[in-house]
């Protein structure tokens, strides 16, 4: 019980820190907004051959738009904690009687709300453009839960690397490094008729591509033989799925146990 | 048991080598307001981060308030009160909020760590910017809230990082009441600080720490008078060059002879003596000696500042060097500001 109020203590502190940086709050608003509008535009006639016959690229994209601002923006919580580390507020953390687990699911609980309200901003966004979504509201949600997971594997990623190297600069480059690449080798920019063979094979274990095809499969449909599917693949979605949670499992195993070490 | 705080044969290695602590022991009396003075580097804040459970000991034992180091350590938290060297407060929340934030951490309830809060908030003067963002707080400012959050669950024992470091006189000055007065209301407090003053002013008894050893310990007039050696002064207010050689002159020769007194010298514009016993055996001869000779004089007679027992201790002055840039696991930060 007590270990509850401290975890929300902390949730709501976490929360506060993010919502108050006017800095964050513009990006955050921004970036998707140069995606869905800039990058559609340049990417539509690369991507139209692969494109089913009357499927707009926005239409494909919005989905990978929503889970790209998720992904991107789980380096913020291996930052926050290199600069409370860095700041003493960990310290201040740690010489209190509060059992420690507190202190990363705050956190952790903190960059699920934020990335869920990110999700959302974008959906509105893409609603906004004339996206239709074929599974009604519940697939949108089931889509955003699922993006969540994954930027919440993420995010516990970039706290184990933050507790480990404590420096926000290799924190962001160690997840830049690893998510680009995995975000340009996922059907999430180019449909996946598009891209070279061995890159889709790879995708077979690249959690970006189940994350952008689970997603869509849940909005708006994926692409099947030349056309929309507009029912809902249980297949690909249960490995998505399974896959995605996995990561996050995994994700915050790592994230514990770099905490402990860096604690004891 | 008698001390609030026990430490035998406290000892931290680095795992570069670094023997920053060496197999120290103290102790901390209840209600007492103990110091811990030497220069950057010496171990200062290694032995305080090992009793308040952010590091782990390489050896040695530690009690706080009767709780074992390393065993109870959830406990001991209850117990402690904390602020770094480097003030922490979160600069996205108001100090109120910051305040409030530390009640939680310390399970109290939200209504109890607002009462306190605004209790505190009004204590440190911060009452009026209670709901400002502490990212606009001055530098003392933000001295007062983060000392105010280490308060909010009533420690019965604060340990203090050089609380007052990159203050400016006066805000030091403000600081050093208010930790008297919370020593006074029953808190005991562990400080350490490199500043000569501070440990005077504060301390009721002090440790010296140097290379990670404890070379003297003691309260500061006990350490002061273990030099044994006061030092008389004569000087003279005559401005005339001649006539002043020649007070020196006649001056040291009266004083030369004097059961107690030794080394007279004759410096620039005084003549100097050490006292091997007390001022009031020696006075009255010295008094006596320089009417005889017509002498006219002031007469002082200073005790050794803590300056002098740290010199003599250490064989250094304490210095204010940097210290060795040494990277552990928290608590190795940058300044914000």
């Amino acid at each position: 019980m007590e270990t509850a109020r401290v975890t929300y203590a902390l949730f709501v502190r976490s929360l506060k820190r993010t919502v108050r940086r006017p800095v964050f709050l513009t990006i955050s608003l921004f970036q998707p907004l140069v995606w869905l509008f800039l990058f559609s535009q340049v990417m539509k006639n690369f991507a139209r051959a692969a494109l089913p016959p009357g499927i707009s690229y926005v239409t494909l994209f919005a989905p990978a738009v929503m889970l790209q601002t998720i992904m991107f923006g789980s380096f913020q919580s291996g930052m926050a904690m290199v600069s409370d580390i860095e700041f003493g507020m960990m310290d201040k953390f740690l010489v209190s009687p509060i059992n420690r687990t507190a202190i990363l699911l705050g956190r952790t609980l903190a960059d699920g709300a934020r990335m869920f309200i990110q999700g959302l901003i974008i959906i509105v966004l893409s609603m906004a453009l004339g996206v239709r979504f074929v599974h009604g509201p519940q697939g949108v949600l089931a889509a955003l839960l699922l993006a969540v997971i994954f930027g919440l594997g993420l995010s516990s990623l970039s706290n184990t690397v933050a507790l480990r190297t404590k420096n926000s600069e290799t924190t962001l480059m160690v997840m830049n490094f690893f998510l680009f690449p995995l975000l340009f080798m996922s059907p999430a920019i180019v449909p996946r008729q598009a891209l070279p063979g061995w890159v889709d094979t790879i995708g077979r274990i690249n959690p970006v591509a189940y994350a952008v095809e689970g997603a869509r499969n849940l909005m708006v449909g994926i692409v099947e033989h030349g056309s929309l599917r507009t029912t809902i693949d249980w297949g690909q979605l249960g490995i998505a799925v399974a896959f995605l949670i996995g990561i996050a499992v995994m994700g915050m195993t790592l994230a514990r146990m770099a905490f402990r070490k860096a604690t004891t | 048991m008698s001390g609030l705080v026990e430490v035998e044969g406290l000892t931290k290695v680095y795992p570069d080598g670094t023997e920053a602590v060496r197999g120290i022991d103290f102790e901390v009396r209840e209600g007492e307001f103990f110091g811990f003075l030497g220069p950057n580097g010496a171990g200062k804040s290694t032995t305080m981060k090992m009793l308040i459970t952010l590091m782990k000991p390489t050896a040695g034992r530690a009690t706080i308030a009767g709780l074992e180091l390393g065993r109870d350590d959830r406990k001991i938290r209850e117990v402690i009160g904390y602020a770094a060297q480097d003030v922490s407060v979160d600069e996205d929340l108001s100090g109120r909020e910051n305040l409030i934030l530390s009640g939680r951490l310390y399970h109290l309830s939200q209504r109890d760590a607002e009462r306190r809060a605004d209790e505190l908030l009004i204590v440190i003067g911060l009452h009026e910017v209670a709901a400002k963002r502490a990212g606009f707080y001055s530098g003392g400012m933000r001295r007062r809230l983060d000392l105010a959050q280490a308060l909010m669950h009533r420690p019965k024992l604060l340990f203090l990082d050089e609380p007052t470091t990159g203050l400016d006189p006066q805000n030091r000055r403000a600081m050093w009441d208010e930790l008297e007065k919370l020593n006074r209301e029953g808190t005991t407090v562990f400080l350490t600080t490199q500043y000569m003053e501070e440990a005077d002013t504060l301390c009721e008894r002090l440790a010296i720490i140097d290379h990670g050893t404890i070379v003297s310990e003691g309260s500061p007039s006990a350490l002061k008078a273990s030099l044994g050696g006061e030092v008389l002064t004569l000087s003279f207010t005559t401005d005339d060059p001649e006539a002043l050689q020649q007070l020196i002159a006649r001056g040291a020769e009266a004083l030369r002879g004097i059961p107690g007194l030794e080394e007279v010298r004759e410096a620039e514009r005084e003549v100097l003596a050490n006292l091997s016993s007390h001022a009031h055996e020696v006075l009255p001869a010295a008094l006596r000696a320089l009417e005889a000779s017509g002498v006219e004089a002031r007469i002082a007679v200073s005790p050794p500042t803590l300056d002098d027992v740290f010199i003599k201790t250490t064989g250094h002055a304490l210095r204010q060097e940097e210290g060795k840039p040494t990277r552990w696991k928290f608590g190795a930060r940058r300044r914000r500001r």
